[in-house]
């Protein structure tokens, strides 16, 4: 109902608006504007030197500039007047003002000193009308969402003749002929020519230009135009991920902008992605800062819809002012303001399913098939069946075969005991897992206010099922954003703004379990030992199995299923943040503003997790139930707050001394400070399975600690940037940091940085190049940023209490911890970024492109110091002593436009972005070379490793090949033989040496290594493609890699399958049928053998060490989304009273491309996950959803 | 341009814009006064809430005991005791170590394999700050534990490498001097852990808790040390190292204040068929007996997986060979190799009337688990040689991974007595009575008669004598069975390997060790109760026995077609005299401080 009655009232202010601007703009339609004096005023002319939008404002700027004569008139006199298309050339100033207020009445005075005084004409003055010969074409324009845009000027193309659109849009302008050429523009969309031909009625929609020149850009503490900015800034619009589909803004970001690299390390629904920006900051690693309204705070925590845009510092020029925190980057977060007016709510909601990207049907769940592959590994390393099941009970799993219908727990006595013998098919992945996981997002927005308050305020619900089949894990968050800016003058401004954010985690605990979230990855890795198909989830009098009846110690799954399956163990992760801004802005005179602001964020975390033995039995009647590691049973509980403050404060003058020089400077205060504590306590013997509490838990073993923590910045930052005539521009940007994370006297770090940038596009010559090209700027910065990513203390040698695993008198002692050395030179690293970039707009930015390089050296890093010799006793206290050198680009590159099909316009748009890096060492004290260790000229990501040849096709062929006993250690170790047999890997002597050896594992001496390939992802790309036609959208959108090496690593049964261990489980089936055998000699993988993969990187077992053959291409191309929409017409939408309602449909992660799937063929591992498989799957998501805007 | 604005302009407005400039100037000092109030001075002192420095600390005899409670996470447990017997001639297991195939290399990185000196610095960092200490009881008493620690540190240090430098104070990481030193002779390093230990020995207690060091086991530490020193200098006696004897009288010395001065017994409540079986499975150390011991606990969530590691396939398979199952003498005292045929004795009649210890430390025939009175055998699936380990297996509750909660014992009174005993046959001032108080003490606990002196010195063992064939001299007879009584007691304890280096035995290392003896292929009742229990196959089982071993794959029989269990019996064997007596000194440290000069023939 109250939604109604707003809707009525502002109906009616609508209509009333409409009347008086009608009313205004028919007065400056028929105001005429002449001069009846001095007629060499009106033939002086003036020289436009490009074709431009100009406002009435800087169409007197230019005259000024040119001309002697000045003008005073109010300055607010033309704020609202539309603005002028000028065309290149020379124009006489008559001409030139009839054209710019031809519109206005407005009555011009010739004072002295050829000053001109403008005034307003209360008296409207007689119009009068030209008629010129030719066709006449009438019709409306409008912006994409279909709304009449007034004011647009509609000129023909060549000639000073125009019109601009009404209030609704129309316009009417006679043309010469058929061979005309309209040209539509307006401010902030893309200009449209249109051949007239033998149309008299041409409707335009004018598409929003994105990468429009004048658009406005937040760099830090302030905005400019993007056109004046001359370092490495990204700038992404709301809309460019908006209509994706992600639980958090971080997921949203990826392949958003060349080089903003985000990463997730799993699919755990309680996942936060990383982010970095260009690449490896520092061995040492590193974030990017990321500021939410110029105060640092967390990308995940706040509601991706109440972005309005977000800017990418990426060189050390734009990052800068943000000194010491800024060598990696800078990511600045613009929340959406409120918008003066009616007040507009906006309705989304979806609701989506999520399963594996990677696939689990190929695991094999046939127990019987299963059971003879373990049995056939185990006997090859081992005297007995791990499993230990007869070739009576295989005749048995032969017979069940046959006819399923035979039971599938059969009671034998074993042991001396009545027990259960299991004869399944299970599919542990389909007990334990959920195929599908339901989630869905709600989200509500208001905002409107008056010119002296206005206010926002949204709301948004996510609830996400996680992938345990019992006991789920679900994660609900709620994100409220409020902000309330008050102009009680118009030289003040004071806001507010407050974002809650409340996270609520359950999930399901093993024994395993630890608090935060830390040995989840753990539990993933139990769930692949020993679950043997053979075994049923529970015996058939429902009790559950942990020990079958053969093996007395193999624990099926380490006991992780049956907790998961008996469903006491859980957990539940809160997290509560407030985070305020209070803000002040002051123009104090003309040019001179003042902000200020203060911040805090107060984080409350609180965890607790009930670890609840499960009890199991293989015997029938009740017999034989043991508790599944009773001292695992306990009650965890941890608790962390963080209390983070911060002021800034800084004035901005604008100066403008001459005619062509536009000087801004900006000098500014900020400091902040954050203090933190955590305590973790646990308390066994739980006695209720159900509640939790410290007060229902009697056991003796008690753990409780705490720690605590604060840091503080201070710092003073500047930024001077100058324009000449809007071609030269130079900035200098500043930042003195103190941190309390050094000692004192090396606390101040001094980061300055300087930029310039030419707009090459708009010197004279430009023009009569008379290319496509309409912008062309060139720009390049050089400056140096600090790391102050190191621990609060680091400088100092401390210890405190810890727990030991050495007990006295039934207790654990405690224990003083032995203090570090440290260096006594500890300070900052520093990080030298020279950029340069270019800037494209050509087809009146129809297709924009830029492209940036840089070279980022990072010097003085915080390294473990020289290696010392062992007899130190000690890790080598760090020392700024390392250097590396990063050099990479980004690229991109849009095309936006629109045509005619049928009635309706067609628009679409595609983009493109690569962004590259590479990263090298240029110092690191390492004399002798170690190739294990940083060295001058390493790579970072490098990987060392051999160089296979084929396999061994007989027991014999060793013999006239080099030892490999090294390699082949654990294989030596645990079979029969002392020798690589037929199916292992023949490996490449390279070096002649007659062993395959890693030598002394230096540069000089690397035995048979070679570098065969790098970890680090290199070129970064994403592909988007949307388009518009009759109320449909779409958009794809497309992100990948196209280098990435990767070593599966030990421990990955998901691509090792059975090479891993004989008792793993979820491993695909390909792996066996791709491994040699005589019959099959060109197999990928050598003859079947357990922990074969299980070895260093140099030395151990054949497929542990890391080799050419076996290092995958872990490149891929992943449509990340794809959106289908639907906009209600806007008759049935008002009909509704809503102003419009877009349904829509959308996928995420649909389609992957690799060529890991060639080693892979069951894709049982995500190229963009990797990783040991030991995780949480990524997961792709069928949503849909709807919009609503009133 | 704005003095034409205001000219313009009304005067009211121009006095408006007054009141405003005001109001602007007052808001600007407010937030100008706000930044001024919260610059203090100490803003960006931001110093530790919840930690301390080392300055602040080692003030009472609370700090002293917090710290050097950190040592103690330096005693061994499984790894350095249980495990460690996996590289003598005790064990067979699923591998051969590198140890006995002369296949060790010199480790490249830099601190690995044993060249850590972490622990160190951690002692000698509480040399350096505990005389801040007021409390003098606290000194004295913490001082001990630090030297106790410093000695064992250094023990273990020797025992690996020969000579390393001494070091008693931190290094600085710009120490050049003491970084790059070069190693110290043994000798001057044990008479430093000498003069350390003497000092333990003084300053420590005398309380009698097995989880804490006290002037006993500092005694019994400085016995096992001397021991050691002593034997190693008189057998390599191609080293020229002097001093053996002098040191074989500290030994004895120190193990006979033991013997005489402290509270330690033998733990035995007259039940010789249990009691050895119980010291090591027992859920808490019996204080009588184990000086010192690594606990763990259910409750406290501190476990092991001892049961798992001797209980379970896949893990090390881990047996006893043949060569100990052969040293334990029949139950009347004589050797069992004096046995006809002891050689080719099937299982059940092997272990038929041995010493009871036997029985108590494998599998045999009648063997139950504690806490359950079924037989069972030994399982040849988690044990290779087939003679499985009972020593420390406590009840199957258990028997999981990570289930296991009984305490480790890693000093016990039983070595001291074998140390004396072995010290002063050694000198050659062993008397009867000196056996009687040590030796019998150990036989007659599981019922087996004394050791006489005379007896031992006139009939020397055949086999024992080839087996130690540099024991020379008239106590010739009673050291061979003195070393045989340590063998026997302290097997899976950790210390065969080293008395095998210290004796110069290492060519006892080059043999494959062997298991359990078949005649043949085919099906064996193992236990005498004619059922059939183990089948030895090749190719595929041709019986029903519920265990199975084939033969072919990991595993032969000594003479082909019949005899011993012997895994990897083509993988080549080889102990270097010259060289594998000590442990080579990682290539990475040597290329650090050229100083350092590698062991000989590395």
């Amino acid at each position: 109902m109250k939604i109604k009655l707003i809707k009525r009232r502002s109906l009616f202010k609508k209509r009333l608006l409409f009347l008086c601007m009608r009313t205004f703009i028919f007065l400056l339609c028929t105001s005429v504007f002449s001069f009846n004096t001095i007629t060499s005023f009106a033939q002086v002319k003036v020289t436009i030197s490009t074709d431009k939008i100009a406002s009435v404002d800087e169409v007197f700027n230019i005259i000024q500039k040119q001309t002697k004569y000045r003008f005073l008139y109010p300055q607010d006199l033309f704020v609202d007047a539309p603005k002028v298309h000028l065309k290149k050339g020379e124009i006489e100033i008559k001409k030139l003002l009839n054209q710019s207020i031809q519109q206005k009445d407005i009555n011009f005075k010739f004072s002295e000193n050829n000053t001109i005084v403008i005034e307003k004409l209360n008296i409207s003055q007689k119009p009068v009308s030209r008629k010129l010969q030719g066709i006449k074409i009438s019709g409306v324009i409008t912006d994409s969402n279909n709304q009449p845009l007034p004011g647009a000027s509609i000129f023909e193309k060549g000639t000073v003749n125009g019109a601009q659109s009404d209030f609704d849009g129309n316009f009417s302008l006679t043309v010469s002929d058929s061979n005309a050429v309209l040209v539509v523009s307006f401010l902030g969309y893309i200009t449209q020519e249109i051949k007239v031909g033998e149309q008299t009625i041409i409707n335009v929609t004018l598409l929003d230009d994105t990468a429009k020149l004048e658009e406005i850009v937040v760099v830090g503490y302030g905005t400019q135009k993007k056109i004046n900015v001359t370092g490495a800034v990204s700038k992404i619009d709301a809309q460019d991920f908006q209509n994706n589909l992600g639980p958090s803004t971080g997921q949203l970001l990826q392949g958003i902008s060349p080089n903003l690299n985000v990463t997730l390390s799993d699919g755990d629904i309680n996942n936060e992605a990383d982010i970095n920006v260009r690449g490896i900051g520092s061995i040492n690693g590193g974030q990017p800062l990321i500021l939410i309204d110029g105060v640092q705070g967390n990308l995940n925590r706040i509601n991706p819809r109440d972005i309005e845009s977000i800017s990418v510092l990426k060189d050390a020029a734009s990052a800068s002012i943000y000194g010491a925190r800024a060598s990696f980057g800078v990511i600045l977060i613009t929340t959406k303001k409120a918008k003066e007016g009616d007040v507009k709510i906006n309705y989304t909601n979806n609701f989506g399913w999520s399963t594996p990207t990677i696939n689990t049907d190929n695991f094999i769940t046939d127990g019987l098939e299963w059971a003879r592959l373990s049995d056939r590994l185990s006997l090859l390393e081992n005297t007995s069946t791990y499993l230990g099941y007869t070739e009576e009970d295989y005749a048995y799993l032969e017979a069940r075969r046959q006819d399923p219908s035979l039971p599938s727990v059969l009671i034998k006595n074993v042991n001396g005991a009545e027990r259960y013998v299991h004869y399944g098919n299970t599919d542990w992945w389909n007990t334990v897992f959920e195929n599908w996981q339901p989630q869905s997002e709600h989200n509500i927005n208001l905002s409107g206010g008056s010119k002296k308050i206005n206010f926002y305020l949204s709301g948004r619900y996510l609830t996400r099922k996680g992938i345990y089949k019992i006991n789920p894990d679900v994660l609900d968050t709620y994100t409220l954003r409020s902000r309330i800016v008050a102009k009680p003058a118009d030289w003040i401004e004071i806001g507010n703004s407050t974002n809650i954010f409340n996270k609520n985690y359950t999930h399901p605990a093993t024994n395993t379990r630890r608090l935060n979230n830390a040995n989840n990855s753990e539990n993933w890795r139990k769930y692949t030992f020993h679950a043997s198909p053979l075994y049923l989830p529970t015996n058939p009098d429902g009790s559950l199995i942990i020990k079958g009846a053969y093996t007395n110690n193999r624990d099926i799954a380490d006991g992780t299923f049956a907790d998961l399956i008996n469903g006491k163990s859980k957990g539940v992760e809160k997290d509560f943040e407030v985070f305020n801004t209070s803000n002040v802005t002051l123009n104090l005179a003309k040019g001179l503003k003042v902000n200020a602001d203060y911040s805090f964020r107060k984080r409350q975390q609180s965890e607790w997790v009930r670890i609840i033995a499960s009890p199991y039995t293989n015997q029938p009647n009740g017999e034989g139930v043991s508790l599944y590691k009773p001292n695992t049973q306990t009650y965890k509980e941890l608790e962390r707050n963080s209390l983070y403050q911060a002021i800034n404060a800084y004035a901005e003058y604008k100066l403008k001394p001459t005619k062509n020089i536009e000087m801004t400077s900006l000098v500014g205060f900020n400091q902040e400070w954050n203090s933190f504590k955590r305590n973790i306590a646990n308390r066994n013997g739980n006695i209720s399975e159900n509640l939790n509490s410290f007060g229902l838990a009697n056991g003796d073993n008690i753990f409780l600690t705490s720690d605590q923590e604060e840091w503080a910045i201070r710092a003073g930052f500047y930024r001077f940037s100058f324009n000449f005539s809007e071609k030269y521009l130079v900035e200098l940007n500043g930042r003195f940091d103190l941190s309390s994370r050094f000692p004192t006297g090396d606390r101040l770090g001094f980061f300055p940085s300087t930029s310039i940038g030419w707009i090459i596009s708009k010197e004279d010559f430009w023009a009569k190049l008379n290319t496509p090209i309409n912008r062309f700027k060139l720009r390049a910065s050089i400056g140096e940023l600090g790391n102050q990513n190191v621990g609060a203390y680091d400088y100092l040698s401390t210890f405190s209490i810890n727990q030991s695993n050495y007990i006295v008198e039934d207790a654990q002692i405690n224990y003083l911890t032995t203090p570090q050395p440290v260096s006594s030179n500890f300070t900052w690293e520093r990080a030298k970024t020279l950029n340069l970039g270019i800037d494209l707009g050509i087809f009146n930015n129809r297709l924009t492109t830029s492209f940036d390089w840089f070279q980022r050296d990072v010097v003085d890093m915080l390294t473990q110091g020289k290696q010392l010799p062992s007899v130190y006793g000690a890790t080598e206290p760090e020392e700024n002593a390392a250097d590396l050198q990063t050099r990479g680009f980004e690229f991109s590159i849009e095309w936006r436009d629109q045509f005619k099909l049928g009635n309706s316009d067609f628009k679409y748009n595609t983009s493109f972005v690569l962004g590259d890096s590479r990263t090298f060492i240029t110092k690191f004290d390492n004399p002798n070379g170690d190739i294990t260790q940083f060295y001058v000229g390493k790579e970072l990501g490098e990987i060392w490793g051999y160089t296979v040849e084929s396999f061994f096709q007989s027991d014999d062929e060793y013999l006239n090949h080099a030892d490999q006993t090294l390699v082949n250690e654990r294989i030596t170790n645990n079979y029969l033989i002392n020798h690589p047999v037929a199916g292992d890997i023949r490996f490449q002597d390279t070096n002649g040496d007659g062993v395959i050896s890693p030598g002394a594992l230096t540069l000089d001496d690397h035995g048979d290594l070679k570098r065969i390939g790098n970890t680090n992802t290199r070129y970064n790309y994403a592909i988007r493609l949307g388009a518009e036609y009759k109320g449909f959208d779409i958009n794809i959108f497309g992100q990948g890699i196209m280098q990435r090496d990767w070593n599966p690593g030990t421990d990955n049964g998901f691509f090792w399958g059975p090479f891993a261990r004989q008792y793993q489980n979820f491993y695909p089936q390909s792996v066996v049928s791709n491994s040699w055998t005589p019959e099959n000699p060109n197999a990928y993988f050598p003859r079947l053998a357990v922990y074969a993969e299980r070895g260093g990187p140099y030395e151990g077992a054949q497929l542990g060490v890391n080799s050419d053959k076996y290092l995958q291409n872990a490149a891929y191309f992943r449509i990340k989304n794809i959106t289908l929409g639907y906009t209600l017409p806007q008759s049935i939408s008002s009909k509704l009273s809503l102003d419009s309602v877009r349904l829509y449909a959308t996928g995420v992660n649909l389609f992957t491309f690799s060529p890991l799937y060639k080693n892979n063929p069951d894709r049982t591992v995500d190229p963009e996950q990797l990783g040991n498989g030991n995780a949480y799957p990524f997961t792709k998501t069928y949503a849909f959803g709807i919009d609503i805007k009133l | 341009m704005l003095i034409h604005l205001q000219k313009l302009m009304p005067l009211a407005l121009i006095s408006n814009f007054n009141k405003t400039a005001m109001k602007k100037i007052i808001l600007t000092f407010l937030i100008f006064s706000f930044l001024t109030s919260c610059n203090n001075d100490d803003f960006l002192e931001r110093t530790p809430i919840s930690e301390l420095s080392p300055e602040n600390s080692f003030n009472t005899a609370q700090d002293l005991e917090l710290y050097t409670n950190s040592f103690y996470n330096d005693l061994s447990g499984f790894g350095g005791v249980i495990e460690r017997d996996n590289l003598s001639d005790n064990i067979l297991f699923n591998g051969i170590p590198n140890e006995q195939t002369g296949l060790r290399l010199v480790p490249s990185e830099a601190g690995s394999s044993g060249w850590s000196w972490g622990d160190l610095r951690k002692i000698n960092i509480f040399f350096e700050n505990f005389e801040r200490c007021d409390d003098e009881d606290a000194v004295k008493e913490y001082s001990g534990v630090a030297y106790f620690f410093r000695a064992l540190f250094y023990y273990n240090k020797i025992k690996r490498f020969g000579d390393v430098p001494w070091y008693d104070e931190v290094i600085g990481s710009t120490d050049t001097d003491l970084l790059l030193k070069p190693r110290d002779s043994r000798v001057f390093v044990v008479e430093k852990m000498i003069e350390d230990i003497d000092r333990a020995i003084e300053n420590l207690n005398t309380d009698q808790a097995s989880d804490r060091v006290n002037r006993w086991t500092a005694l019994a530490l400085k016995s096992r040390i001397c021991l050691f020193e002593g034997t190693f200098r008189k057998y390599h006696s191609n080293l020229n190292l002097p001093g053996a004897e002098t040191l074989l009288t500290l030994a004895a010395e120190a193990a006979e204040r033991v013997i005489q001065e402290s509270p330690y017994s033998l733990y035995s409540t007259g039940n010789t068929g249990i009691d050895y079986r119980d010291l090591f499975a027992s859920e808490s150390a019996i204080e009588s007996e184990v000086m010192l011991t690594r606990r763990y606990s259910s409750d406290l969530d501190v476990v092991n997986s001892i049961n798992y590691y001797f209980t379970s396939p896949t893990q090390q398979d881990v047996g006893l060979t043949k060569s100990i199952v052969d040293t334990y003498l029949m139950s009347d005292g004589t050797a069992f190799t004096s046995q006809p045929n002891y050689e080719t004795l099937e299982f059940n009649a092997e272990t038929s009337n041995r010493d009871p210890r036997m029985e108590q430390t494998i599998r045999t025939p009648g063997y139950t688990r504690i806490g359950n009175s079924n037989e069972v055998l030994p399982d040849f699936s988690a044990s290779i040689s087939g003679y499985q380990i009972a020593k420390y297996v406590a009840d199957e509750s258990q028997d999981g991974f990570e289930a296991g909660f009984q305490d480790i014992p890693i000093m016990r009174y039983a070595e001291v007595l074998l140390n004396f005993a072995e010290a002063k046959a050694e000198l050659g001032t062993l008397t009867q009575a000196d056996l009687d108080a040590s030796i019998t003490l150990l036989r007659s606990r599981v019922g087996m008669p004394a050791l006489n002196l005379s007896n031992a010195n006139s009939t020397v063992d055949p086999i024992l004598q080839s087996r130690y064939p540099n024991v020379e001299g008239s106590n010739q007879g009673v050291i061979l069975e003195i070393r045989r009584e340590r063998r026997v007691e302290l097997v899976l304890e950790g210390f065969r390997y080293d008395d095998l280096m210290r004796w110069k035995n290492g060519k006892a290392l080059e043999d494959h060790f062997k298991g359990m003896y078949f005649s043949g292929f085919g099906a064996f009742d193992i236990n005498g109760d004619s059922t059939l229990d183990v089948e030895i196959f090749q190719g595929s089982p041709t019986t029903t026995a519920p265990q199975s071993v084939e033969i072919g794959g990991v595993i032969s029989l000594s003479n082909g077609s019949s005899g011993n269990l012997v895994p990897f019996l083509d993988r080549p064997k080889s102990f270097d005299e010259s060289r594998d007596y000590l442990y080579p000194i990682p290539f990475g440290d040597i290329q650090l401080n050229p100083n350092l000069e590698q062991n000989p023939n590395w």
